[in-house]
């Protein structure tokens, strides 16, 4: 019995040893490889200097190029509509160069019988809001300017969109496909959304008025017209705060 | 007594040897998973590391009862939102405010910024960015060199990466131009007590991680890094900042009044632009 537990503590001594021993080893290995990683031999390459003739002249083919020149570029890409002059032209300081479409916010589709109207807005419910006329059946597509139903989301500028709302009203149409929101009658289908903003800045502006701190506005500004949207928890306090940072940039 | 040829004895030490044989390899599996990094399915909480490398491995104590921070818990608009750190040292402390952290644990750039405290100021409140769902860490260095920390947890994300400049050639003609606002009303105490303002910078604060939305480009990291506000030749706080601070950095504090009738601000960018602003000091009603 004492024989066979002295042979039993042998194998685990030696097993327990081995496994203690080679976790030993690998780190001593690895301490000893890490010794020897110094930094590695440079190599130098040496030339011998020596006197040869100076070259006083070459001949060979080339291409000049004027001192002074000047390479013109637009700030804004655009139609040219007109070009002022010709290659080669003297021109005088402060002559016009050429002339960009400038009229550029709105485009004519014309597909045969069928003119669709294109206009680009300035800043807005977004910075690139796009609506689309179809004169034919005076329908405007109005994109996210105009929402019904649906709480507007201002991710712009509060004071641009309540701005784009009169040039929007004047547009001439029977009826509205908004963003969001059933087709509706025109410009009728902008007064719930008119009403909305115009509170949401109101309400803003006497709580910056005030100095009152943004988190109170978020929870209260423009609360009043909750019964009126749908997803209005989602998106109200989000255009509050939004539109609180914007209008105290205003001038008081 | 042992003797090879009895199977009995035999099969109990091969059974006995499979047992050892099992411990051993049980204690190797052990030893090699100690010795390496461990495959972790949870995210870690970052804050641990975070505290040890922002201050320098010091003890950070619990900072319950001595500074507050205060945020929505689900943040509106994940670019801009509020947060309020206040110093509500207990009556009988007559340690000050020296320094304040503010850092947002799960942020690309976890310090958001540090204020530097200048007599008298024990509320700060400014809007931040938030990446992700995250604790936000307050930490307070009081004058005798203690830090306390607090800290809230914010539900929002994509703060960091949201669109910046909801109109970008607005914000660019405008870049440094600033507003300095006093909330004195008549009903405020004497000239010694507390008043509250608020410094607006135009800037916008790009943080790195945004995408030009027609080039599809990101738009390189541009923000203010240093704002110092002064009243007269006293430094009343300095903030210095990151990319985690909203566009159109907004600082509002409180101070106490010194008698000095200008308020002088100097904000540097990190293009090194430097925008400066002096406002009278509103006199008391």
């Amino acid at each position: 019995m004492t024989k066979r537990m002295v042979i039993m503590l042998a194998a685990v001594a030696l097993v327990f040893g081995g496994v203690f021993g080679f976790q030993a080893f690998k780190a001593a290995m690895i301490k000893k490889y890490m010794s020897t990683m110094a930094q590695p031999p440079q190599t130098v390459t040496a030339g011998k200097a020596n006197v040869s003739e100076w070259q006083p002249k070459i001949t060979a083919v080339g291409s000049l190029r004027a001192v002074s020149g000047a390479d013109l570029s637009l700030e804004v890409s655009g139609v040219v509509d007109v070009l002022a002059f010709n290659s080669g032209d003297d021109v005088e300081k402060g002559t016009a160069l050429l002339k960009l479409r400038s009229d550029d916010d709105e485009a004519k589709l014309d597909l045969g019988n069928r003119t669709l109207t294109l206009r680009a807005w300035r800043t807005a419910h977004t910075d690139n809001d796009l609506t689309l006329l179809d004169e034919a059946t005076q329908t405007l597509f109005t994109g996210d300017l105009v929402f019904l139903r649906h709480i507007p989301v201002v991710d712009g500028s509060l004071r641009g969109w309540l701005a784009a709302l009169g040039p929007l009203a004047s547009v001439t149409a029977k009826r509205a496909i908004p963003g969001h929101g059933p087709a509706a009658e025109w410009p009728g289908a902008l007064d719930d959304e008119r009403r909305y903003l115009e509170r949401l800045a109101q309400d803003c502006r006497a709580s910056i008025a005030h100095g009152s701190p943004l988190i109170e506005a978020a929870a209260t500004a423009g609360v009043s017209e909750k019964s009126h949207w749908e997803l209005f928890e989602a998106y109200n306090a989000r255009n509050a705060t939004a539109a609180f940072a914007e209008l105290e940039w205003e001038t008081q | 007594m042992f003797d090879p040829t009895d199977k009995y004895e035999l099969r109990s030490m091969v059974r006995q040897s499979m047992q050892v044989l099992w411990l051993a390899a049980f204690a190797l599996v052990l030893g090699g998973g100690l010795t390496q990094p461990s495959l972790a399915a949870e995210p870690e909480n970052p804050w641990p590391s975070l505290a040890r490398d922002i201050f320098n491995g010091r003890d950070l104590a619990d900072g319950a009862g001595l500074i507050a921070i205060e945020m929505p818990y689900r943040a509106e608009d994940a670019a801009i939102v509020p947060v309020t750190m206040r110093a509500t040292l207990p009556p009988g402390d007559t340690r000050a405010l020296k320094a304040i952290t503010l850092v947002i644990d799960q942020n690309p750039a976890p310090v958001a910024a540090t204020f530097q405290i200048g007599a008298g100021v024990t509320m700060i409140s400014t809007r931040v960015r938030i990446d992700s769902y995250t604790n936000v860490h307050a930490v307070a260095e009081l004058s005798d060199g203690q830090l306390y920390a607090s800290t809230v947890f914010v539900k929002a994300s994509g703060g960091c990466s949201a669109p910046t400049a909801k109109n970008a050639e607005e914000a660019k003609a405008n870049l440094g131009q600033m507003r300095f606002r006093q909330f004195s009303r008549p009903t405020d105490g004497p000239v010694s007590s507390p008043r509250e303002a608020q410094i607006m910078i135009r800037h916008p604060n790009n943080s790195g991680l945004q995408r030009d939305q027609v080039t599809l480009l990101y738009v390189p990291a541009f923000f203010v890094r240093e704002l110092r506000v002064w009243q007269g030749e006293q430094l009343v706080l300095a903030m210095d900042g990151g990319i985690s601070i909203s566009e159109d950095p907004n600082i509002r504090f409180n101070y106490l009044p010194n008698g000095a009738t200008r308020f002088r601000v100097e904000a540097v960018d990190t293009d090194g632009h430097v925008f400066t602003g002096e406002w009278p000091v509103d006199v008391a009603m």
